[in-house]
């Protein structure tokens, strides 16, 4: 009896695989993620199970990183999140919008098909300046106002989500101030499955 | 296509099946819950599903049939075919399992080659070996190289762990480690599997 009861769903599963043969898939099934420690770190197949993932995260790497994959995305769903190593660009209005204008053009001449950029995390590590991740949260509101002209870029803000109402970083989204808890590669991975 | 036919024919291949089974159910690397039966004449069937941290529509469900034998001197083997879709048909997965296995007093070694089709992915053939030693009658110690996909996407890595077997329950709690060079020791996880024999 219970031999039988289960032959249902399993059939059932095979007339699925079956209809899925015969439909038109548009969807995003190859995701490349790249960017710095923190894309490097995270254990991507782990978190996106069912998708197809690359990590070519590299520690350490800055914007020169992401200039340096010029042209090697052309067609593909790229995932990044870079920007932290080069926070000291930040401090300065000057420097800050010419390092956003060189930003926003590393990512043009990536020629993904889409681009999912998350905002730089705010952090506290290595006695950093308390100010820091008010300058940072100033570079993600003006890389804004960039990729509102860009329809292929879709920015995931985060930034909100890791940090507390004392302008502190949710400890438990942290191992060491700057490298992510499972818990914050959670909330990472709940933002880019709400734009899948 | 008469979709009519086909279950008319469902049923009536229901109604063909023997009575007599050995049902089986478990978990396989924390990642997969399954159920299966085996009838008498040794073939096996079986449905799994996915438990993914993810939604219900990219989580996988999937389904398998096979039969395996022992033979002489301490050998035996099983093939096993197998279909998954994820809910939202993101993609299917098509491909078998051809596992050979040894056995001589304690040590048991084991291989399987795991050619598999993803829609998305096309053509990869994978593989894992392993062996076991049985420290006492309930214990072993398990150690495996594989390319399978735990999850999705082909990666190597070293898994090792122990295997508790008492009567018709056995769990194996297993740590595993990528063993890709840029990231050795990193991305471990740990992987609990467990069937159980009703």
């Amino acid at each position: 009896m219970i031999s039988r009861l289960l032959l249902y769903p399993f059939l059932t599963v095979f007339a699925m695989l079956f209809a899925a043969c015969n439909d038109d898939l548009d969807r995003k099934t190859t995701l490349t993620f790249t960017g710095d420690s923190i894309i490097a770190r995270w254990d991507l197949q782990n978190y996106f199970s069912s998708l197809a993932t690359t990590n070519l995260g590299v520690s350490g790497a800055g914007i020169d990183y992401i200039e340096s994959l010029s042209g090697r995305m052309k067609g593909l769903n790229v995932v990044i999140m870079i920007g932290t190593n080069d926070n000291y660009m930040f401090h300065d209005e000057g420097p800050r919008k010419e390092y956003e204008v060189r930003y926003m053009a590393a990512l043009d001449a990536l020629e993904a098909e889409t681009i999912y950029l998350y905002e730089v995390l705010p952090r506290e590590f290595n006695n950093q300046d308390a100010v820091l991740n008010d300058y940072i949260r100033l570079f993600n509101n003006e890389i804004a106002e960039f990729v509102a002209e860009r329809p292929s870029i879709v920015y995931l803000q985060v930034f909100d989500s890791f940090i507390d109402t004392g302008n502190h970083i949710n400890q438990q989204y942290y191992n060491d101030g700057l490298h992510l808890s499972p818990e914050g590669y959670e909330i990472l991975a709940d933002a880019l499955f709400n734009e899948l | 296509m008469n979709y009519k036919k086909i279950f008319i024919l469902i049923i009536a291949l229901i109604s063909i099946f023997e009575a007599s089974a050995q049902f089986s159910a478990g978990i396989t690397n924390s990642r997969y819950v399954y159920g299966s039966y085996k009838l008498e004449n040794g073939i096996k069937f079986k449905i799994e599903h996915s438990l993914y941290s993810e939604k219900l529509g990219f989580q996988r469900v999937g389904i398998g049939a096979g039969y395996g034998s022992a033979l002489r001197y301490g050998f035996d083997w099983e093939v096993n075919a197998f279909a998954a879709t994820t809910w939202n048909r993101n993609y299917q997965v098509v491909g078998a399992d051809v596992n050979i296995g040894y056995h001589y007093r304690r040590l048991g070694l084991y291989a399987t080659l795991n050619p598999r089709y993803d829609s998305g992915l096309h053509y990869m053939t994978c593989w894992q070996a392993g062996a076991s030693v049985r420290i006492n009658d309930p214990i072993s110690v398990v150690v495996d190289y594989t390319t399978i996909p735990e999850y999705r996407v082909s990666e190597r890595r070293i898994a090792g762990g122990f295997e508790f077997k008492v009567n018709s329950l056995s769990v194996t709690p297993k740590l595993s480690f990528s063993a890709d060079d840029n990231t050795l020791l990193k991305n471990i996880r740990v992987l609990i599997s467990m069937n159980y024999d009703f």
